[in-house]
């Protein structure tokens, strides 16, 4: 059964390239475009990582990732923070608040490829 | 003295002809003893017989002696004394007498001798005097070109000595200055600005002296800008203050290229240039640059990734089908299409992206203090505080923070907080500053939203964001809730200063004044059994200073200053200050200038001190008067009080006597020496409200540290006092 993994962002022209190197990769993948919507497929897809933007309608993605670990079910998930912030700050502030990566945009797709697979323990 | 050389010559005389006498007396019995009878008999009878010249020879032996000896005396002994004196009037008080010639030859020889020094120091005199008068001219002639310039200047500008006393001021700092804040009594009659005024009674003492260390610091370095710079709000203005040393033995002003002279180190500060800026408009200009930016930064690290990703994702599957491939290069056109759009959108915004918006050091356990007062005051919600780091110096937008902290407050307080913790930690080149709640339940929605919110005190809306606030100080904040035990905590990660500080170490010049105790400050009239038994914390204090033309007030030394400032509720209020100067009415002294910097001019004109009394007397109203070796100043103050018509019947406490109670295994040490054990810098010195200031800044220090030792109460203090006075006085 392929692990699962969840891209939660508005911009649909990053969405695509994500969700084509996620199957490509093997993964079995959903995207959602706001933070509520992120909320709700979490609760029932049970992803095993999250590719979470941080700047997102309705909730953002800090948001997201604390109310994330709150919910006993969703503790194994990992969380892989997405964000135009390039600030390392913002960066602690993730980290601070329950994220397990933090990735700044642009990045290297295949660096970010890598890093799920290590995180999902497929390398 | 003379009286007791004609003692002496009178001794002189007696024995000398007690010492004839007794050898006559002598001799005449040996004579006699070794005679015959008929012998005897022989001389016996021609004694009888001359008797009458006999008794004439030894009347006129006797008074040939007396004229002797009295031509003595006046030649050598009453002439030396007349020289002695003739010597002390022209050393002390006319250089021009000279000496008459009496006495003896080899006397008139010494008082030619006199005469001739006394005319070689008589020369010497006047050229000292006139150099100080060609040095005096010089530099009325420096001040007056440096006052054209700074008249000129478009910013308020203040050049002060390293007492802070007010050397130079422009019209600009009196307009800027003159309405801060709201002054009381003297000051507030006569303007905060003025030559010779504290320049604390407008800035925060603790501000300049950091910024004095920074420089130094700075100087030490050779960094090539020795200017500091921080921010402070008083009277509804943010003003930023740009400090700049001003050096001895350094060429030019500190900006200049010379570094050989700064790099040495070796230059002295003899005080500083202030610059001062309203910046309360600034700031708002200043967000919005940092908006578009943030904005452009964002869009195009977006724009870029989606970008990339496209890009990325082609290359990496060559053999991908036509469609999505052709997918993938719209998106590419389209993002690459929109970044140029958003950079034609804000380039021409460009322009406006100066960095007028600086961030400023301040201390860390000021901006608390400032939020909590602010919190306290205008929302009437209790605030603790938790753990405080008092070495942690901030780099911050304080005006903005504090709006900042103070609106989170204002929220929470109606999501039902109650009460505040705040504490402020060091985290590596950042600081932690916590509001910690418990008892009301907030959602992390709830939260969230206020990020992107105006920032509201009081009401008002501020066109800030809290999130605005923080990316200016490149900062973050973040917040946990937790609804099962209903509390949280909002956490506001801001920068902290660079380090390059060092101790500091200005000059300290050395002057003691007697320990006076011929005043009793023990049993002042106003001191009564109800307020004897009131707390320390509580009572309102004045602390004053006084500055005189000499050390002797019995002697006609005379008040030249009056500095004082309020103490209420364990807080001086450095607005609510007393200063002002006193024409003496007698000349005063190179050795008080020199100490204190003023210029005798200066004074003339001013209050005598029989109008200056009554208006401090009103300022003292109600309140413990509090000096450093206040028996000086009180003793000073009494002698004026008839003149005056008021009567300081305060009680007082002296802070060299407590620091006694508190230490009393050190030596006794001046008002510097106090101030470094109780870890109060020392700065503005020997002006009469920088002294009180520092005074007061040690009692406050003093208060928990007596608390320890059970001294509780005005009694207790005053008692713990006397002991140790008396202990001394013994000693």
């Amino acid at each position: 059964m392929p692990k699962k993994v969840l891209i939660a962002d508005d911009e649909s022209n990053i969405v695509m390239s994500l969700q084509f190197l996620m199957e490509a990769a093997g993964y079995e993948v959903r995207t959602v475009a706001d933070g509520e919507a992120a909320l709700q497929v979490l609760r029932e897809f049970r992803p095993d990582l999250v590719l979470l933007d941080v700047m997102m309608p309705k909730k953002n993605g800090y948001e997201i990732c604390q109310a994330m670990r709150e919910m006993p079910a969703l503790q194994g998930t990992k969380v892989v923070m997405l964000t135009a912030k390039g600030r390392e700050i913002d960066a602690e502030k993730g980290l601070a608040l329950g994220a397990d990566a933090y990735v700044t945009k642009p990045f290297a797709t295949k660096d970010l490829v890598a890093k799920v697979k290590a995180m999902l323990g497929d390398t | 003295m003379a009286q007791r050389a004609k003692a002496k010559f009178a001794f002189v005389l007696l024995g000398s002809l007690a010492l004839a006498f007794s050898s006559a007396a002598l001799v005449s019995t040996a004579v006699w003893a070794g005679l015959g009878s008929q012998e005897r008999a022989t001389l016996s009878a021609a004694v009888t017989e001359h008797a009458g010249p006999l008794m004439g020879l030894a009347v006129a032996l006797l008074g040939g002696h007396w004229i002797l000896l009295w031509l003595l005396f006046e030649k050598y002994v009453a002439a030396p004394l007349a020289l002695a004196q003739g010597t002390r009037l022209l050393t002390h008080g006319n250089p021009s007498y000279r000496l008459e010639q009496v006495g003896g030859s080899e006397m008139r020889e010494l008082a030619r001798a006199i005469n001739a020094l006394a005319d070689e120091h008589e020369a010497l005199g006047r050229e000292v005097e006139a150099r100080i008068a060609d040095a005096q001219k010089k530099v009325h002639e420096e001040r007056d070109r440096l006052a054209a310039i700074i008249s000129e200047a478009t910013q308020a500008v203040l050049v002060c000595n390293l007492e802070g006393r007010i050397l130079l001021y422009n019209r600009q700092a009196r307009q800027l200055l003159g309405h801060a804040a709201g002054a009381s009594s003297a000051v507030a009659e006569a303007g905060l600005v003025g030559l010779g005024r504290s320049v604390f009674a407008i800035l925060e003492r603790s501000l300049v002296a950091h910024a004095l260390e920074t420089v130094q610091a700075r100087l030490a370095k050779a960094t090539p800008s020795s200017v500091a710079s921080f921010v402070t709000a008083t009277g509804g203005q943010l003003l930023r203050v740009h400090l700049a040393p001003v050096l001895r033995g350094a060429r030019g002003t500190p900006d200049a290229e010379d570094q050989t002279d700064r790099g040495s180190g070796e230059s002295t500060i003899t005080g500083f240039v202030l610059r001062i800026d309203d910046v309360t408009k600034a700031m708002q200009a200043g967000s919005r640059t940092e908006a578009v930016l943030q904005a452009l930064t964002d869009a195009s690290r977006r724009a870029l990734a989606n970008i990339r990703a496209a890009v990325e994702t082609l290359l990496a599957f060559p053999g991908m089908e036509l469609e999505t491939q052709a997918r993938f290069v719209r998106v590419i056109h389209e993002e690459a299409a929109a970044l140029s759009a958003t950079i034609d959108r804000t380039a021409p915004d460009r322009t406006s992206l100066s960095s007028e918006w600086l961030l400023e050091d301040m201390l860390g356990a000021d901006l608390v203090s400032a939020a909590r007062s602010r919190i306290e005051s205008t929302l009437g919600l209790s605030t603790v505080l938790d753990a405080i780091d008092p070495a942690v110096w901030l780099r911050v937008d304080s005006y903005a923070l504090v709006r900042a902290i103070v609106s989170i407050a204002a929220r929470l307080k109606r999501e039902g907080v109650r009460e505040l913790r705040i504490a402020l930690q060091p985290a590596g080149r950042r600081a932690h500053l916590d509001l910690v709640w418990s008892g009301a339940e907030v959602a992390t929605e709830t939260l969230a939203r206020w990020e992107d919110q105006p920032l509201e005190t009081n009401g008002e809306l501020v066109p800030l964001t809290l999130k605005q606030v923080v990316e200016r100080h490149d900062g973050a904040v973040w917040y946990q809730a937790s609804r099962a035990s209903t509390t949280g905590f909002f956490r506001l990660v801001v920068p902290v200063m660079e380090a390059e500080q060092k101790p500091l170490a200005l000059p300290v010049t050395a002057r003691g004044r007697p320990e006076y105790y011929d005043f009793d400050l023990f049993h002042q009239a106003g001191q009564t059994p109800e307020l004897d038994e009131r707390k320390l914390v509580g009572l309102a204090y004045t602390v004053f200073d006084t500055e005189t033309t000499g050390l002797s007030p019995s002697d006609g030394d005379e008040i030249i200053s009056v500095g004082a400032v309020r103490i209420v509720n364990g807080r001086l209020l450095h607005q609510e200050a007393f200063e002002q100067f006193v024409d003496p009415r007698r000349p005063v002294s190179l050795e008080t200038v020199r100490i204190t910097g003023i210029d005798p001019a200066l004074l003339a004109g001013k209050p005598p001190i029989d109008q200056v009394l009554p208006q401090f007397h009103r300022f003292c109203e109600d309140t413990v008067l509090v000096a450093h070796n206040g028996a000086f100043d009180m003793r000073f103050l009494q002698l004026k009080e008839a003149v005056a018509g008021v009567r300081f019947t305060h009680p007082v406490l002296d802070t060299m006597l407590l620091a006694a109670v508190i230490q009393p295994n050190l030596p006794p040490t001046g008002l510097e020496g106090i101030a470094e054990r109780f870890g109060v810098p020392v700065l503005g010195r020997h002006t009469a409200l920088g002294d009180a200031i520092m005074t007061g800044e040690i009692f406050l220090k003093m208060l928990p540290l007596l608390a320890e030792q059970g001294i509780v109460t005005l009694r207790d203090a005053r008692e713990a006092s006397q002991r140790t006075y008396l202990a001394r006085a013994k000693y």
